[in-house]
């Protein structure tokens, strides 16, 4: 290799370090706290050598419904991914099978709802789940989240379903399949990488919610995301306590992303043609 | 199986583009038809109007006696092969060529049935495991055929089902193609751009240009009588030479004023295409099939010329010859083709011979001419004179 390219490679290896140092820094941060003992949290300059203590995974068992508030988080990213897909990815289908030219603009409309600020929308959403009786539930945020997410899994889905050949829907309706037929049984089975990787982001973006959810659940069904935060500076709870907090909210998601990590990337490249 | 028929039938897509205009045609049950013309003639979208995958704007299609504008495609039971073959990727070959039966609720037994019988009949049986991505091109254009055939539909409809192919795979297909669909006996309607799988597979071609139907008959009678220029020139591989020329009478009859020289057109020629007696004095344009003419060595043969090039293709040898001394060096050699296909009206003209001397370039040749299998066309109408 000649050492002008060997120069390059390795300048681009160290920037790609020092993104990562820069990135996984305060992650690293709030999981070692978890560990440590309250006197080595704040040492100055921070201890790398400490005594790990489970002490502070105690105090989350101790002070939280752990097991209720995972249920929340669950039970809101779920329902919302299921209804975000059931909604968005026949929507995309058809715009993506439309042969209107003013179909792209509709998907790119789509894309820029996903773009709103929620705060934009959190008073009039606050006003309408409360006369419609849903304040506090879990299903206000469900049904929020619902409405965002779904225009983003329009316009995942248009991509991958204009990248498509509609010829093998063509094919299996000559084979006797009617028009829903053929979308279910020929033309999701051919997007199964896009429906995967619209599930991922769904459920990233209602697991990781706060504001809809700090502002819309009651007590009973608050998420480990609105806890979290508001757990902040109360009296009883130490930072070694919210570091372990933030295990149970980053971990199932940190899995899930390395488990279909694949299809998060392909999800991403994918553009619209 | 069933006869197809257009009564009339034009698309006129939403922009305004008029893909098929007044198109008549009656596909007889059981017959192979070929339709054919180059891109954009509406040939896929007749054939997509059959198929119930393009809605017909205005007129009549009758598929078995009835009228089919407003059934679905899966109320048709058409099959139809696709340019792409259009196989679904995330089935097997086996489930590939069981689906249709599958999604019409055949029981279980009559689906592995069919689907080994044909896989046997193509030679599947080892690939019926693997899904398409596995398969090599011609592999799943059997498999697409393979899915058509295990259905025993009313018809075929295959849209370039070769294209994709190369050279040779295409011939042994195209061989292939036509034996199954003579032993199923099936009404088949098979769109091509290329005029050798016309010629070689139909039992009847419809020529189409611009949406409209040109000329519907059998290859040879397409070849041999076309209607215009523009199915002569389609139709034929070299392709028709057509050169500028006029009718001079003459005390004894008619003269054919062609690339420089005078050539007396016997009076029973004249008496079969007595259209000509219209044209004297003016200029018409001749066909000359390329092997209708022939090289000669006689001084008494009909023209002269220089030897352009020669391809020697084994079992036969093609000679340009370029008559007239003052077309000599306009344009590129090879550029005798328009862009649908159809040669220009030039003074070179292309001789096929079965076997033939080597002439080096720029050699003086006389060049024979087969009045008989002359073709004749208005220059102005382009309809063949008759």
């Amino acid at each position: 290799m000649p050492d002008r390219a060997r120069l390059s490679l390795l300048a681009r290896r160290f920037a790609i370090c020092v993104v990562l140092v820069i990135a996984l820094a305060p992650v690293v941060w709030l999981f070692s706290i978890a560990y440590k003992p309250t006197s080595d949290i704040f040492a100055s300059p921070p201890t790398l050598l400490f005594s790990p203590t489970w002490d502070n995974f105690s105090s989350v068992f101790r002070y939280f419904n752990l097991g209720r508030l995972l249920e929340s988080s669950l039970i809101i990213a779920i329902g919302s991914t299921a209804l975000s897909l059931l909604i968005g990815v026949p929507a995309g289908y058809a715009l993506a099978r439309s042969t209107s030219p003013r179909a792209i603009w509709l998907a790119y409309f789509f894309l820029i709802i996903r773009t709103v600020p929620p705060i934009a929308t959190l008073i009039p959403f606050y006003l309408l789940m409360r006369d419609i009786g849903l304040l506090g539930t879990w299903w206000a945020v469900i049904i929020l989240n619902t409405a965002l997410n779904s225009a983003f899994v329009v316009w995942m889905m248009f991509a991958f379903f204009r990248a498509a050949p509609a010829s093998i829907e063509e094919a299996a309706m000559t084979d006797g399949c009617t028009d829903f037929g053929a979308f279910i049984q020929v033309a999701l089975p051919t997007v199964v990488p896009g429906l995967i990787a619209s599930a991922i982001f769904c459920v990233m973006f209602s697991w990781n919610d706060f504001l809809y959810a700090m502002f819309l659940t009651k007590a009973d069904t608050k998420t480990i995301s609105v806890v979290l935060l508001s757990a902040y500076g109360t009296k009883d709870i130490s930072w070694g306590t919210l570091g372990a907090l933030a295990h149970f909210s980053t971990l199932p998601i940190v899995v899930m992303m390395i488990a279909l990590n694949r299809y998060f990337v392909q999800g991403l490249t994918q553009g619209v043609h | 199986m069933a006869a197809i028929r257009f009564s009339d039938v034009n698309k006129t897509y939403p922009g305004g583009h008029i893909a098929v205009r007044d198109l008549n045609l009656e596909i007889e049950d059981g017959e192979f038809l070929v339709l054919v013309g180059p891109s954009g003639c509406g040939k896929s979208t007749a054939l997509r109007m059959i198929a119930g995958l393009e809605a017909i704007t205005r007129g009549v299609l009758t598929i078995g006696g009835a009228v089919a504008n407003g059934l679905s495609p899966r109320q048709r039971n058409v099959a139809m092969i696709f340019q792409s073959y259009a196989l679904y990727p995330h089935l097997t070959v086996g489930e590939n060529l069981g689906f249709a039966l599958k999604v019409r609720r055949e029981p279980r037994e009559l689906i592995e049935t069919r689907v080994g019988e044909t896989a046997a009949m193509l030679e599947l049986k080892a690939l019926l495991g693997r899904r398409p991505g596995q398969l090599s091109g011609g592999q799943r254009q059997r498999v697409a055929m393979g899915r058509a055939l295990v259905r025993h539909p009313r018809a075929f409809l295959m849209d370039e089902p070769l294209s994709n192919l190369d050279a040779r795979l295409r011939g042994q297909m195209r061989v292939e193609i036509a034996r199954l669909q003579r032993a199923a006996g099936v009404t088949t309607v098979y769109v091509t751009h290329d005029q050798v799988e016309a010629m070689t597979m139909a039992d009847r071609v419809a020529v189409m240009r611009d949406g409209v139907l040109q000329q519907l008959g059998a290859p040879r009678e397409l070849y041999d009588r076309p209607v215009n220029l523009f199915v002569a020139g389609f139709i034929g591989a070299p392709p028709i030479n057509l050169l500028p020329a006029a009718l001079r009478p003459t005390g004894q009859g008619v003269e054919l004023e062609l690339a420089g020289a005078r050539i007396v057109l016997p009076p029973e020629l004249i008496q079969r295409r007595l259209g000509l007696m219209a044209y004297q004095d003016r200029e018409i344009i001749v066909g000359v099939r390329p092997e209708a003419a022939s090289v000669s060595h006689e001084p008494e043969a009909a023209l002269s010329g220089m030897v352009a090039f020669q391809e020697d293709l084994g079992a036969t040898m093609v000679t340009t010859v370029e008559l007239g001394v003052a077309a000599r060096g306009d344009g590129a050699i090879v550029d005798d083709l328009s862009e649908s296909g159809v040669p220009r009206v030039s003074t070179r003209m292309r001789i096929v011979a079965q076997s033939g001397a080597r002439r080096a370039a720029d050699q003086p040749v006389r060049v024979a001419l087969d009045l008989e299998r002359l073709h004749f066309f208005d220059p102005v109408s382009r309809l063949a004179i008759v």
